[in-house]
């Protein structure tokens, strides 16, 4: 890795391995997530360890962490902020919700009603508030990390397509393996490994890193492989919704996010295909027929890399 | 046991087959569950569905079912066969097979399988089958169809039966089965009550599309108080001549006795003998001529009166004396060979001379014939010299006295009396009738004669005879010559001038049932050990189909020609490293990076594959990174040959 890039990457990989014991690839997803500058999905049954691992990474940060519990009595305004009446001198005084952070914990996200979820569509795709009629931005770095049970659907709202794609990735946990769930018995004796963690980067370091990733050398060759998948998709019978260009662009930007932590200030194709199903296959709508007969978002990604030629 | 849901469970497939044959077993005719059956058959192997919408597959269900009415209903059978035989049975069996057949090809909406539906319309079928064929093959096909039906819905009780509510399985499952067994039922009892009223319907439908309501034809008892021998006949065919017949006249039968309009004796009141082949004289020369008989419900064989020689299939018999009729055995002569005379005036076996006894019948007039009959025979036909002027004389009366018609006008007293001396207009029996008449009042022995005249081209070549072309006509003896044709009937009353153009349903369904017939005909012909190989031979196509549909699918590559090209120099390393890949016996497929297809590989490849994409994507144009990279190439071809060496 670059000297930079990689130092400041290493020590927040580090801290978050400390909490999250043999997860080291969904670690790597999620930073590649917010060096790209977008928001994360995290999908996984109830104790994997969603949520501390959105906090360890608000943690290592020395910025402003804000959790939101979402509840289907929650309220837009609960999210986004209101302005309150001050009877004293009439006037009335804007109340910062809890978007106004750097890094925003979203934990059961499916758990609020759609008109709930929609406050948080300006917020993460332009990282603004408007509130009155009046637009205000919300601190930078801006990152959302929000936690789902896929599997349970007693009391919950699907997320709407158009929330769905303004997350860059969506990653999965899954169960820890025997010899790291054996670690993390023994780790939590004495008290919880969250409470261990330092921030070790700074928001304007985070910011500088994201700077970097953007400067990633993007072949025009590696771009046209991505519109090309992403056209793959487009053309498949098996969706009712394919890739929105929104999609590209988080899968060109998460390439990029990749290739730094790999060491290279340049984009090949296997970081492309690398971030193909993490990125897309949480954007995918599947048809009725395709959702009854066992079709995965993500086999059709795989289908379509299979189905396109890598550039050489 | 697990079908995809969507797509119908392979019991509901056999068990609708199961019922489509025992539908089929209600006859021998064609039948569209043969193609039906296949069309099912296929249906899982195809992506292609009809709409979702259930406007789109109308025009085929209406087709379907235009294509079942008119395949099965033969109105005159209706009437004339018992109603056990049920026709209306497998027209309603074969109109749920069309419709099973149109849900399993339908696009469906909803995430329930068609399986359902096609257990209930198998079930309608299948009852259709049971209700009106009694056969052994159904001990057979009634456990093995309740087998699938229990299998697909233990298929389905896994996956549901489809729909928007949700149903317990339990309760699902014998919903559909109580369904299937009440509908068969109940539709077999209503059809079996209102089976008359549906046999209406279907005739009058069937009417539309033939236009001819009745059968008509040939008959052994001729009389002038029915309907024209040829008009209002129908068009079954009745003979196939292999090539077009020098004679059209075909004889059935010749009548010598005329009492009140009627002529006789019938069949059953001639006392027929067998006669010894040889006197048929089978070898005669001269050309030779194949008659199929169509139907075999006559016995009677239609021959040419001058036929030189005859040669049936089987033994035959005939009434020398009463015209020569031959008949033959409906089972044994399915076909006879008749050697057409040379000439006009030749003498074949059917021309057998007369003797006295026969002098007189073909003299003989009835008691009761009006004297004016006699003066008007006399007057047309004394002052010819002989027979065959005589002939020429009555024939040139009634041409120029009477005119063909086939409206029947009401007489008074002998329908022939009332045509000859009324100046009335009538058809070819009454044309052929007063001929016999008036040539016998001038002393001409005569006879009446029914048969057919063949005029219809068939397709292929050959000529075809229908029951509508059943004609009547007179044949006289004249001293020194024989028996000769005479054709009494003006020429615009010839069925070949009457007979209408058939239309395009009846040409396509004449087309199918010959195709059925010569298929059947085939099947019979083979032997054992042929079936057993094409039994064999199909078994293996079958396989080689499933294979083949189950094949594993290379997906369509999009070509690596659109990307944005690498440098030339580039461009010739990636070759250069392809080809040794291929070589090495590990080609990258061109949807796969090097890298990842180099993973645990050797060194030197993976080596060269990271240079590679440093050259290509990071320092595109810096030749130094395009020298390392050829650099490692050649390590790694230099360690191919070396490991090939080695």
């Amino acid at each position: 890795m670059s000297d930079p890039f990689a130092a400041g990457v290493g020590r927040i990989e580090a801290n978050l391995a400390a909490v999250i014991r043999g997860k080291a690839e969904s670690i790597r997803l999620l930073l590649i997530s917010m060096l790209a500058g977008g928001h994360t999905l995290l999908e996984d049954v109830p104790g994997t360890g969603k949520t501390t691992l959105a906090k360890a990474l608000a943690r290592s940060l020395d910025g402003v962490f804000r959790r939101i519990q979402f509840t289907p009595d929650l309220l837009p305004a609960d999210i986004t902020g209101s302005s309150f009446y001050n009877p004293r001198d009439g006037s009335f005084t804007f109340r910062e919700g809890p978007v106004f952070a750097h890094v925003l914990l979203a934990d059961e996200i499916n758990r609020t009603s759609p008109r709930t979820q929609s406050a948080l569509l300006e917020v993460m795709s332009e990282q603004q508030v408007t509130i009155d009629g009046k637009r205000r931005e919300l601190p930078q770095p801006f990152f959302v990390v929000a936690t789902q049970n896929p599997s349970d659907f007693h009391g919950t709202y699907p997320l709407p397509e158009a929330q769905l794609d303004r997350f860059t990735l969506a990653v999965s946990l899954g169960y820890p393996d025997f010899a790291h769930e054996v670690e993390i018995l023994f780790s939590q004796n004495d008290r919880h490994p969250l409470e261990g963690i330092a921030p070790v980067v700074s928001c304007a370091d985070v910011i500088a890193l994201q700077a970097l990733v953007r400067a990633t050398r993007f072949e025009r060759a590696v771009a046209e492989y991505v519109v090309r998948i992403v056209e793959a998709m487009r053309a498949d019978a098996r969706l009712r919704l394919g890739i929105s260009p929104r999609g590209s662009l988080a899968l060109y930007r998460t390439a990029q996010a990749r290739a730094r932590c790999e060491g290279r200030d340049y984009v090949i194709p296997d970081d492309v295909r690398a971030l193909a199903a993490p990125v897309l296959a949480h954007r995918l709508l599947l048809d009725t027929k395709a959702r009854y007969t066992g079709v995965r978002a993500a086999t059709i990604v795989e289908e379509a890399l299979g189905k396109v030629a890598v550039p050489r | 046991m697990d079908a995809k849901p969507g797509a119908v469970p392979w019991p509901a497939l056999a068990a609708a087959l199961v019922a489509f044959a025992a539908c089929a077993l209600l006859g021998d005719e064609f039948t569209v569950m043969l193609p039906l059956a296949i069309a099912l058959i296929v249906s899982p192997f195809v992506r292609f569905r009809l709409g979702e919408r259930i406007w789109s597959v109308w025009p085929l269900r209406l087709g379907a079912y235009a294509l079942i009415t008119w395949t099965n209903v033969d109105p005159v059978r209706l009437v004339s066969e018992s109603l056990l035989n049920l026709p209306i049975a497998r027209p309603f069996g074969e109109l749920c097979a069309a419709e099973l057949v149109l849900q399993c090809w339908r696009r469906r909406a909803s995430a329930g399988p068609p399986g359902a539906v096609v257990v209930l319309l198998s079930a309608l079928v299948f009852q259709m089958g049971c209700n009106a064929t009694q056969t052994n093959a159904l001990a057979l096909l009634t456990p093995a169809y309740f087998c699938f039906v229990v299998l697909t819905l233990r298929a389905l009780r896994d996956r549901g039966l489809g729909g928007t509510r949700q149903v317990p399985r339990s309760v699902a499952v014998w919903i559909a089965l109580a369904a299937a067994l009440l509908l068969g039922a109940a539709s077999s009892e209503a059809l079996w009550t209102y089976r008359r009223t549906l046999d209406r319907w279907i005739s009058r439908l069937d009417n539309l599309i033939t236009a001819l309501p009745s059968r008509g034809g040939f008959s052994d008892t001729p009389t002038l108080y029915g309907p024209p021998p040829g008009q209002g006949g129908s068009l079954e065919r009745v003979l196939r001549i292999d090539a077009p017949p020098p004679e059209s006249h075909l004889r059935g039968m010749a009548f010598h006795t005329y009492l009140h309009g009627q002529w006789g004796p019938n069949l059953t009141q001639r006392g027929l003998a067998e006669i010894d082949p040889a006197l048929l004289r089978p070898d005669a020369p001269g050309p030779r001529r194949r008659i199929t008989r169509w139907t075999t419900e006559d016995p009677v064989l239609f021959l040419p009166l001058a036929a030189a020689g005859i040669a049936p299939q089987g033994p035959v018999r005939w009434d020398d004396g009463e015209g020569a009729t031959l008949c033959a055995d409906a089972l044994t002569s399915e076909s006879y060979e008749v050697v057409f005379p040379a000439t006009d005036s030749a003498q074949g076996p059917l021309c057998v001379p007369l003797d006295d006894a026969a002098r007189a019948r073909c003299l003989a007039l009835p008691d009761d014939l009006d004297p004016r009959v006699r003066d008007l025979a006399h007057g047309i036909a004394d002052a010819a010299p002989d027979a065959a002027r005589k002939i020429a004389a009555v024939l040139a009366h009634l041409l120029t006295h009477h005119r063909y018609s086939l409206a029947r006008v009401p007489h008074e007293g002998d329908p022939v009396t009332d045509f000859l001396l009324n100046g009335k207009d009538g058809h070819c029996e009454y044309f052929a009738s007063a001929a016999v008449i008036l040539l016998r009042c001038v002393g001409v022995p005569a006879r009446y004669v029914g048969g057919y005249f063949a005029h219809e081209p068939a397709a292929g070549g050959g000529t075809i005879v229908r029951r509508r072309d059943a004609h009547a006509w007179a044949e006289c003896w004249v001293d020194g010559r024989g028996w000769t044709t005479v054709e009494a009937t003006p020429g615009d009353g010839r069925p070949d001038v009457t007979a209408s153009e058939l239309t395009f349903l009846q040409r396509m369904k004449e087309n199918l049932t010959d195709a059925l017939e010569a298929a059947k005909a085939w099947c019979a012909a083979l032997d054992l050990q042929t079936l057993a190989r094409l039994a064999a031979g199909g078994a293996l196509l079958a396989l080689a189909g499933i294979a083949w549909s189950r094949r594993p699918r290379k997906p369509v590559v999009a070509s690596t020609a659109n990307y944005d090209a690498a440098a030339p120099t580039l461009a010739v390393l990636a070759s250069r490293f392809e080809r040794a890949l291929r070589r090495a016996g590990a080609a990258c497929p061109a949807t796969r990076t090097w890298t990842e297809h180099l993973a645990g590989g050797p060194e030197a490849a993976r080596r060269f594959a990271a240079a590679y994409d440093e050259a290509r994507f990071g320092r595109p144009g810096d030749v130094a990174a395009v020298g390392r990279a050829a650099a490692l190439l050649e390590q790694f071809e230099q360690s191919l040959a070396e490991r090939k060496d080695r």
